[in-house]
């Protein structure tokens, strides 16, 4: 019995994000750091009716998310959610607003939950939000090293084949052209391959 | 060093006139160097505005004076409107099912003027009612639109109520189409190309347009923040002229085609040339709409006030017109 009435407590959260990955990466953020009632749902639902049935405290969405304006419909219209909710907590605190703001976070909140017992709630959304970026930053520059690498290797092949040079000379002369005319090793590797593919 | 001016817009063609300015040379021309940020929707805009992320915006009207009252959801923000932007082309749309009713109900009442076609949902309302189906839904664009007013109005000459006897919600008109394909609302009103694209669908039916609602009705205004406005008066007046002339531009037959090749491209609108250049007319107001007027912002608020959205003396309905309204600036810049 304790256990439930601890749970009914809980903020019943709910997380809305077009990107499917991010709203998975804010749900376990907020699970691990204690939260238990973390919902998420994504882009092309019937939103209004999920979120009647769901009746959250707190909505987590990305800045950028279409459905805000519906969200903010069903706050301003009494008759289809209880109770009337604000937009970012406390408008007071400008620094969370802005933080908020760099990290794409925007949080809807029903009206008489104590600020702080949300703040930390937006500030984990907010940390999570910058992770996704971070992580995302890095597996894309990841990803076009090793596509500069397989490029280069390429051109490589291709000076081997048609120049007869040796693996040697051909790197070397991709590197000394791109040092002379100031541009990526990368940049001169696809310049081969164009020059190469447009022989044949 | 040309002093930079930042203005948030939403995709819609009636963002013409500001992206016009900054493409086509004329704010350039008037010393400023004018970037346009595209916002997803009316809260992402209104959010850039309140915080300060951008100095302006082309934005809804109405919501130009619920932000200046204090009532759009963020803190109160003073703005100022020195130009408006366009005047909307705006239409109600319902569901095939829907209209199959309207005109099985009240084949009359659907022969006759638009206007009044909201006549023929009394019986289908009562009919469900007694019935215990849920109420019909409609949606708009945002709260704070004149499309929700219109919208009002329409059910009002019906003689529905629509505060009580239908649903209002709202939608991105992207997603509209879709939601009224999937049955989870029977009807919408909202700007082109979203009404043609139902019809061109199948699924929709339009049953007035906004002609018969609100003719020469204000929808679009360019709202600066007043802080910003009051701290660099010369921006303000050079952009008010940039406006101006990038709407005579935009008017001129001539330069249509153009406007909806610009339009099309990916960060403004983003949707075929072909269609923007069918919607193109109603995006840019006649040249003496562009001054904006007291009168507009009054209406407004009696709309508003109507709608249940804000509560307001006579006097203070003035004042408020009067404070956010300022053909002042407009008369100023234009040397009038």
């Amino acid at each position: 019995m304790a256990d439930t009435s601890m749970a009914n407590t809980e903020p019943n959260i709910l997380v809305i994000d077009g990107n499917p990955d991010r709203a998975a990466v804010v749900e376990r953020g907020l699970v691990e750091a204690g939260w238990v009632r973390v919902s998420t749902i994504g882009p092309s639902v019937n939103l209004l009716a999920r979120i009647q049935a769901l009746a959250p405290d707190v909505i987590i969405i990305d800045l950028e998310n279409p459905d805000r304006d519906t969200l903010e419909q069903m706050f301003q219209v009494s008759r289809v959610v209880q109770r009337p909710i604000a937009m970012f907590v406390d408008q007071s605190d400008s620094h969370m607003i802005h933080a908020a703001i760099d990290a794409g976070v925007s949080a809807y909140v029903v009206d008489g939950l104590r600020q702080d017992r949300i703040k930390p709630i937006v500030e984990t959304a907010i940390t999570r939000f910058n992770a996704f970026d971070r992580l995302r930053r890095e597996r894309d520059e990841a990803q076009s090293k090793l596509q500069d690498r397989k490029q280069v290797e390429k051109a490589k092949g291709l000076l081997m084949k048609h120049r007869g040079l040796s693996e040697e000379d051909a790197y070397n002369l991709m590197r000394r052209t791109a040092m002379k005319q100031n541009r990526k090793l990368s940049d001169i590797a696809q310049s081969v391959i164009t020059a190469f593919e447009m022989e044949i | 060093m040309a002093e930079i001016v930042k203005l948030g817009f939403a995709p819609l063609v009636d963002c013409a006139i500001p992206v016009v300015a900054a493409e086509k040379g004329f704010a350039a021309a008037q010393g400023i160097d004018l970037v346009v940020e595209r916002a997803p929707s009316w809260a992402a805009l209104r959010d850039k505005l309140a915080f300060g992320l951008v100095d302006g915006a082309h934005i809804l009207a109405p919501l130009a004076l619920a932000l200046h009252h204090g009532i759009a959801g963020v803190p109160a923000t003073p703005v100022l409107v020195p130009v408006s932007l366009g005047l909307g082309n705006n239409a109600i749309t319902v569901s095939l099912d829907l209209y199959e009713r309207m005109v099985a109900v009240a084949p009359d009442v659907m022969a006759g003027p638009a206007a009044l076609r909201a006549r023929a949902l009394r019986p289908i309302i009562d009919a469900d009612r007694a019935a215990g189906k849920p109420l019909l839904s409609f949606v708009t664009v945002f709260h704070f639109s004149c499309h929700h007013y219109e919208l009002l109005k329409w059910l009002a000459d019906g003689g529905i109520d629509g505060g009580r006897e239908v649903n209002i919600g709202v939608i991105t008109p992207p997603r509209m189409v879709e939601s009224l394909t999937a049955g989870w609302i029977d009807g919408f009103c909202t700007g082109e190309p979203w009404n043609q694209r139902a019809v061109q669908r199948g699924v929709g039916k339009v049953v007035v347009t906004k002609a018969d609602i609100r003719p020469d009705g204000l929808e679009k205004v360019l709202g600066l923040r007043t802080d910003w406005a009051e701290e660099h008066p010369a921006r303000v007046a050079a952009l008010v002229r940039a406006i101006v002339n990038a709407a005579e531009w935009s008017r001129d037959p001539g330069n249509r085609a153009e406007l909806a090749r610009l339009l099309a491209e990916a960060q403004y609108v983003g949707l075929s040339a072909d269609l923007i250049e069918l919607t193109l007319r109603g995006a840019i107001p006649a040249p003496n709409r562009n001054r904006p007027d007291v009168a507009d912002a009054y209406r407004l608020l009696l709309e508003m006030t109507a709608a249940g959205q804000i509560d307001l003396s006579a006097d203070d309905r003035t004042a408020l017109a009067e404070a956010v309204w300022r053909p002042d600036l407009y008369d100023e810049a234009m040397g009038i």
